[in-house]
Parts: C-alpha cells; structure tokens; sequence
C-alpha cells in the first residue's frame, strides 16, 4: 500500500487495496481504505 | 454431637470441588478467548495508526531522520532522501503474512522507517486489490 506524495494531496498507488483483513482463528477485523483515502476499522467477523 | 459438626462427607466435598472447579475452567477459558481477541483488535488498531502514519507522512513529505553519523560508512547513507526525492511512504508486507515495514520511497531506493511484526496466532489475512 503506497501513499504517494503529489501536490495537492495525497493519493494510493494503482497497486493500494481497498481493504486489509487481520485476523486469527477466532476473529478478524478488516480495515477499510477508501478510494479518497479513509481508512476506518470495520466489524468484527467471527 | 450437633448434626452441623458432624463435617461434609466425602460426596459432599467432591461435588463442591468439581462446582469450583467447572466454573474456573469455563472462567479461564473465556478470559483466554477474550484475550486473544482483545490480541486481534489490537494489532488491527495498530495497523490502522500505522497506516494513517504512512498517508500523514507522505501528506506532510515527511522528510525521514537520516542514519546516525556512525553509520556514515555505508555508501547513501545521511543523503538517502535528500539525493533522492521523497515521493511517498509504503506500507510494505512483502510476502509475508505477519509481519509489515513502514517504508520512506525516495527511488530508486526505500528507507524503513519502522518494522511491525503481530504477536502470534495473528496473520494477515487478506486485502482487496483496487
């Protein structure tokens, strides 16, 4: 996940995600990165 | 002889023990579930601070500390990104499910910034490409 420096803002690169998922056997949690470049942690999943 | 000083029979106690025993068992066991997801919040809550590091970083063209003087014996060393212009910060798994490296592009080359590895038991598990 690159964050690329421009002027006027920031911006991904085409290789970003739109989410990341940690987790374990028991429970994962997805963090969310928005096109606009939001990044949010989402529910928990058992 | 009064019929409460008589003790507990032997059944009596075993039953005692084994309602004690059952109760800490299922205690122990959800407090261990407990912790490990507690483990699990955590290295996603610090995933998404090291993540929103990154965009801050590169937002601001953060600049990263060069080496200290003694390391000046490698080549590139205190001019990495003063050489080579800074265009953005990198979240960087590369390859490996566990563990992710905040990363100073300045290209051709890149500056770990910082290395993160998640405790046990905790992997990254997916992620949606754009």
């Amino acid at each position: 996940m690159t964050f690329k420096s421009l002027r006027g803002g920031v911006t991904f690169a085409p290789e970003g995600v739109t989410n990341v998922v940690v987790g374990s056997t028991i429970l994962t949690k997805t963090i969310n990165i928005s096109a606009g470049g939001e990044i949010s942690l989402g529910d928990d999943q058992p | 002889m009064k019929a409460w000083a008589r003790g507990f029979t032997l059944i009596e106690l075993l039953i005692s023990f084994s309602v004690v025993a059952l109760i800490a068992g299922l205690g122990f066991a959800s407090f261990n579930q407990f912790n490990r997801r507690q483990q699990v919040v955590n290295a996603a809550q610090a995933l998404l601070t090291d993540l929103r590091l990154a965009q801050s970083k590169a937002q601001n063209m953060e600049i990263p500390p060069g080496p200290t003087s003694t390391d000046c014996s490698k080549p590139l060393c205190a001019t990495l990104c003063q050489t080579n212009p800074l265009v953005g910060y990198q979240l960087d798994f590369a390859g490996s499910l566990t563990t992710y490296s905040l990363k100073a592009l300045c290209p051709p080359l890149s500056l770990v910034v910082k290395t993160v590895t998640f405790p046990s038991g905790i992997q990254k598990s997916g992620g949606l490409p754009r």
